[in-house]
């Protein structure tokens, strides 16, 4: 393994922290395959600092978000649980699929959520009537002056995504925010800002549950792990500062060009 | 919105302490501060749990804090199991993971 100095890393992080909270993905789906394929980090290393970083970039951005309002804490709780139970079964999904079935899979879930944002990108989930009832698990926006109000729909959609994503976070070390955001926006009703919030809020806990366990077994590389971590901080606060200047339908786009990329990439990897 | 301030502080105190401890740890080359400054940004998601709980109990919103408190059970579990893993490590006279 080439050495590279600690400030690449640095860098690194804060990209990735960046990105990830302007989508709330946390910036494991970015920061793996570029620690491992960009710089030959060994897979388990990796994952034991992407789950750190992911740690740095959602406490953060959570942080901005509760501020902002944005983070619908008990929708974010309900998909929680579910995600929880899916880090769970995530290991015996791995018994009897191979790691090429999982990717094939994904890579193909991936694709067909990229259409569907795509194909929806115009639509806002927005009810323009402030006063209308949000239901027990929606929630109000206020965009300028606006005060907007969003209803959950579809909530079973909504835990089965977290299921999976917890399924991914196990298998594939992810913070699982790409499965939860598409989702949560395209189907259940939920605005793709109020979306990315409450996934920041929720994949801190997932990654938390992980590392712990890789800590405990010994695969976080301290100087790597602390240095995507600190780039993480900067990175993501700039990522809530620049997410507010960018129009919700040009996040979305970010979101299906993200999601076409990375089940290419999977696609490829099942190849 | 007392509610959503409390956890604030939570991640501030955690990330801020989390991002001394791991920047002083980085410029001085000493490992028993990264290991300090990696369990508390771990610790930090975990603080916002308990916080949490504790406000939806404050709210008498009972369901909600049943729902939050299984979350932290969940958690603790698995910062067990590391324990657990980290201590087995230790006893079979494997290098901690600050010296490797």
């Amino acid at each position: 393994m080439t050495v590279f100095h600690p400030l690449v890393f640095v860098l690194t992080g804060a990209a990735t922290g960046m990105v990830g909270a302007m989508l709330g993905l946390g910036g494991g789906v970015f920061l793996v395959p570029l620690l491992t394929l960009g710089f030959g980090v060994p897979i388990r290393t990796a994952v034991a600092a992407s789950l750190m970083s992911v740690i740095a970039t959602a406490s953060a951005s959570a942080l901005v978000n509760l501020s902002r309002g944005h983070v619908n804490v008990r929708l974010g709780l309900v998909l929680e649980v579910a995600t929880a139970m899916g880090g769970l079964s995530g290991g015996l999904v791995a018994a009897w699929m191979s790691q090429q079935q999982l990717f094939a899979v994904f890579g193909l879930t991936m694709g067909l959520m990229a259409a569907a944002v795509i194909a929806r990108s115009g639509r806002r989930n927005l009810i323009a009537d402030g006063a209308s009832d949000p239901g027990r698990l929606g929630g109000r926006l206020q965009e300028g002056a606006a005060t907007f109000v969003y209803r959950v729909r579809r909530l079973p959609l909504a835990l089965a995504a977290s299921l999976t994503a917890g399924a991914i976070s196990g298998l594939l070390g992810l913070g699982g925010g790409i499965v939860k955001v598409p989702v949560l926006n395209t189907f259940c009703g939920v605005p793709i800002r109020v979306a990315a919030a409450t996934s920041t809020f929720m994949i801190g806990v997932t990654a938390a549950a992980s590392a712990f366990v890789y800590f405990g077994r010994g695969d976080v590389v301290l100087p790597l792990s602390a240095a995507v971590a600190v780039g993480a901080l900067p990175g993501s606060l700039l990522g809530t500062q620049l997410t507010e200047r960018v129009e919700a339908r040009h996040l979305k786009l970010m979101m299906a060009a993200v999601l076409v990329v990375m089940g290419a990439l999977m696609g490829w990897e099942a190849k | 919105m007392r509610l959503e301030r409390t956890l604030q502080a939570a991640f501030t105190v955690g990330l801020a302490g989390a991002g001394t401890l791991l920047v002083a740890g980085l410029l001085a080359g000493s490992p028993s501060l990264l290991t300090w400054g990696i369990l508390v940004l771990m610790l930090t998601p975990a603080l916002r749990a308990v916080v949490l709980t504790f406000g939806l109990v404050q709210e008498r919103d009972w369901t909600f804090a049943a729902v939050s408190l299984l979350i932290l059970l969940l958690l603790a579990s698995s910062a067990f199991t590391g324990w657990r893993l980290a201590a087995a490590r230790r006893a079979a006279g494997a290098a901690p993971a600050a010296v490797r």
